[in-house]
């Protein structure tokens, strides 16, 4: 590899771990705000979205720039479209954080549907599941990834949980259809969640071993 | 610039188009079983769906050749990398397609709901925003990019009329609770297709600005509205 390229993408690099803390921090701030019913720190969430946005725009503007500069090949060249992905992702999870937040305060006298649901719990493995996912990617671990990747069904299994149990409690009372409606959403964000960092886990996967993994979920580790 | 580059752009827009029109066909296949109550087209749907996945695959090969082989610049860089972005966008909203069918394959074995109207012109709009954004894209046509985005405003309002009005209904009446909560899916899936299909209109006007801002050095500095 060029020397002078090997700098510029250990850069990049660089910005989307600076951009993977900000959407981490994110989701912690938008969790706070919804399971212990402090709607003030929604707000939060939504004024630092721009932040997320900036740095979605200057990482594309930046792998523009090698591409056109520097031309990569092969294995420099599937490391900048991984970033690119990568970074579609984040920008993704950006969006769910600030979904999060928006909710909190209309669910706020609900935090006991919120623990039926075990909403707390999918929250927890969704976003370790994220982190898991892009420590993979940098540091090109996939065995790491492919943990993620054998996550996704536990993530999976509990949104389906939680959507019967809320369709029962919709059932035992009135009062309790709005809210666990807003709930509802809150499992198909975190459930979508969990989807995106199976994107990054992929992404990884395919990095390494160079092959697709997307569409065989029954070919992952086997060669 | 060499024949054989033209051609493998051509290409790419080709499968892109393809794309587009498999996963419009998917929502308007999906509406059809849920309105018509028809399990068989349910089914057609989630049969129907590895094409588009096949297809974004294709797309993600024929972007690294492209890139990797043909090395090009300026505005068709810009254009090969926005493609591999909007052919992921177009996966997932095949995925919608699916979610929207399995509702309609639950909706098809409860007793029948009265007509939701408010969905089949969500669907109707949808379906209009993503062939839009996909000609704005093939075209470089930003003017029909921005009809999307006023279309994305009309359909998040219509979502949020349905839901109130779903579960206005299953408070009158909580015998239908699980037909009401599949239409109340399938009216987040629409809303989430149009998110998608202004993803792409944004990625398109964001191009198009860029290249005004170049082409205008006083203009520079200042950020895409």
């Amino acid at each position: 590899m060029e020397p002078h390229l090997a700098r510029e993408l250990e850069a990049l690099r660089g910005t989307l771990r600076a951009m993977s803390e900000l959407v981490d921090a994110q989701l912690d701030t938008a969790y706070r705000a919804l399971f212990e019913g402090d709607a003030g720190l929604a707000a939060g969430v939504m004024a630092r979205e721009k932040e997320v946005n900036a740095f979605d725009t200057s990482i594309d503007a930046e792998a523009q720039r090698l591409f056109a500069i520097a031309q990569p090949v092969a294995v420099d060249l599937r490391l900048l479209m991984s970033v690119l992905t990568v970074n579609h992702q984040l920008e993704r999870i950006g969006d769910i954080a600030v979904n999060i937040a928006e909710r909190a305060a209309v669910l706020a006298p609900h935090r006991e549907l919120l623990r039926a649901a075990r909403l707390g719990e999918m929250a927890e493995i969704a976003r370790i599941m994220m982190r898991d996912a892009l420590e993979s990617f940098l540091r090109a671990d996939p065995a790491l990834a492919t943990r993620v990747l054998e996550s996704d069904d536990v993530v999976d299994r509990l949104d389906r949980n939680a959507f019967r149990l809320l369709v029962a409690e919709m059932r035992r009372s009135g009062e309790l259809i709005e809210p666990a409606s807003h709930v509802m959403i809150l499992s198909r964000h975190l459930e979508r969640l969990a989807d995106h960092a199976t994107n990054i886990a992929e992404v990884t996967v395919f990095l390494v071993n160079a092959r697709v993994v997307k569409h065989q979920a029954g070919a992952i580790g086997a060669h | 610039m060499q024949r054989h580059f033209v051609a493998e752009l051509d290409a790419l827009k080709a499968d892109l188009i393809r794309m587009c029109s498999f996963a419009e066909d998917a929502i308007a296949e999906s509406i059809r079983a849920l309105l018509e109550r028809r399990q068989e087209s349910a089914e057609a749907v989630v049969k129907n769906d590895p094409r588009i996945n096949d297809l974004e695959i294709t797309i993600d090969h024929a972007v690294v050749d492209l890139l990797a082989l043909q090395q090009p610049v300026a505005t068709d860089l810009r254009f090969i990398l926005a493609a591999s972005k909007i052919s992921n966008d177009l996966e997932r909203i095949g995925d919608h397609a699916v979610n929207i069918a399995e509702s309609a394959a639950q909706v098809a074995k409860l007793p029948a709901l009265a007509p939701i109207v408010d969905i089949p012109r969500m669907a109707q709009i949808t379906k209009g925003m993503l062939r839009d954004a996909i000609d704005g894209f093939i075209h470089s046509n930003p003017t029909l990019c921005r009809a999307v985005l006023l279309n994305d405003d009309i359909i998040d309002n219509l979502n949020k009329k349905v839901v109130g009005e779903l579960v206005a209904l299953i408070r009158r009446d909580p015998a239908v609770v699980d037909q009401a909560l599949e239409y109340i899916r399938v009216s987040r899936n629409l809303e989430r297709v149009a998110d998608l299909a202004t993803n792409i209109a944004e990625e398109v006007i964001f191009i198009a600005e860029a290249q005004v801002v170049k082409h205008h050095v006083e203009r520079k500095g200042e950020p895409p509205a």
